[in-house]
């Protein structure tokens, strides 16, 4: 039966795996290898960073979801409704025009037979025959400037 | 005895301005200079793809895994608390790396040798055994590889590490305690088990390894 090797044998046939070595051309390939994995390794990890805050965000803002929502439609709604401000300027105009018409003629033709005894007597009387139609009223001032002149 | 103690002044001497240099480049890189990193991985390399390579049998297994345990130290470089040498607080990282990776793949391995140098084929144990079998020295040398290769794999990947630190990587019994982060007399247990089982495997080999 043979005996079984001593501590020194072993170590004597263990020693012979210090010889087990890759080639000069293995490093240049493990180099550059673990060159590419550390740059995608820090690539993912800023990518992981960004998904992890991104989810964190996503975490706290859900709850909150429907009623920001809701009021983001509102706000919509409410600037449709208010309109642009051509719309408005039109819409002002419409409320002048019922305005001038509203006006009661006989208490204005009033108003300016007094205005015309108070004033210089190069006024000409201009309250008769005054039409009170929208776009009118400025014809009048144009007209009794024309007759201030003359 | 004047001798030993002033060779092994020399070795622990040696071995603090390893340390030294190593602490500096350290620094440098936790500063940022990616450059000191490349100048430690180019220095440790070779042992820490050797710990690798014996621990998984694979040389492309072995070469994927050197490089995560590189990436993983760079990435780890604040919690190098400067305890232990650099080189062990690396070495930890490589077996570690290397036993994840077996444990989850313990049902996939594959074997690929790696080269062996021709200084291994002038070895009195080689010339014994190519004399003996009539073998060319080439041939007797990769079959002697395969052997040795085989018998360390069929032990547990612990008692592999601790052979391989021990037999391959010549480190002591405490620096294989800092490495695999147990007792010394843990580390001399497993030591002692695997190295009854390997004498078992490589009985054959009994009469070429005749010490004088």
């Amino acid at each position: 039966m043979k005996q079984p090797l001593s501590d020194e044998q072993l170590t004597a046939l263990l020693r012979l795996k210090r010889h087990e070595k890759p080639d000069a051309s293995f490093w240049v390939t493990f180099d550059s290898e673990l060159k590419e994995k550390a740059f995608s390794h820090l690539l993912q990890h800023r990518e992981t960073r960004l998904a992890f805050w991104l989810k964190l965000m996503w975490q706290r803002l859900r709850p909150v979801m429907p009623a920001t929502a809701s009021l983001a439609v509102l706000f919509i709604v409410i600037s449709h409704l208010q309109g642009t401000p051509a719309a408005l300027a039109t819409e002002a105009q419409a409320d002048l025009s019922t305005l001038v018409h509203s006006l009661d003629v006989g208490k204005i033709s009033s108003l300016a037979r007094d205005s015309r005894l108070v004033a210089c007597q190069s006024i000409r009387p201009l309250t008769q025959g005054i039409d009170f139609s929208a776009g009118s009223i400025v014809t009048v001032a144009e007209k009794a400037s024309l007759s201030t002149r003359f | 005895m004047a001798i030993t103690k002033t060779r092994d002044d020399l070795l622990d001497a040696e071995a603090s301005g390893i340390q030294e240099e190593d602490r500096a480049l350290v620094g440098r890189i936790r500063d940022g200079d990616v450059k000191a990193f490349d100048v430690l991985v180019k220095k440790y390399r070779e042992r820490l793809y050797a710990v690798i390579y014996n621990i998984t049998g694979n040389r492309e297994d072995a070469s994927d895994l050197t490089q995560e345990a590189f990436i993983r130290a760079y990435r780890s470089i604040l919690k190098f608390k400067e305890q232990s040498s650099f080189f062990t607080w690396l070495y930890r990282i490589g077996v570690n790396t290397a036993l994840n990776f077996l444990r989850k793949n313990r049902f996939r391995r594959f074997f690929s040798f790696e080269n062996i140098d021709e200084e291994a084929a002038s070895s009195e144990i080689v010339e014994k055994l190519a004399v003996k079998t009539g073998g060319d020295r080439t041939t007797v040398l990769k079959e002697l590889q395969e052997k040795l290769n085989e018998s360390l794999q069929k032990l547990s990947p612990k008692h592999r590490a601790v052979v391989v630190l021990f037999e391959i990587e010549g480190l002591n019994h405490t620096e294989i305690a800092n490495v695999l982060k147990c007792s010394e007399g843990t580390v001399r247990s497993r030591l002692h088990y695997a190295k009854e089982e390997l004498k078992a495997l490589l009985q054959e080999y009994q009469d070429l390894c005749k010490m004088p």
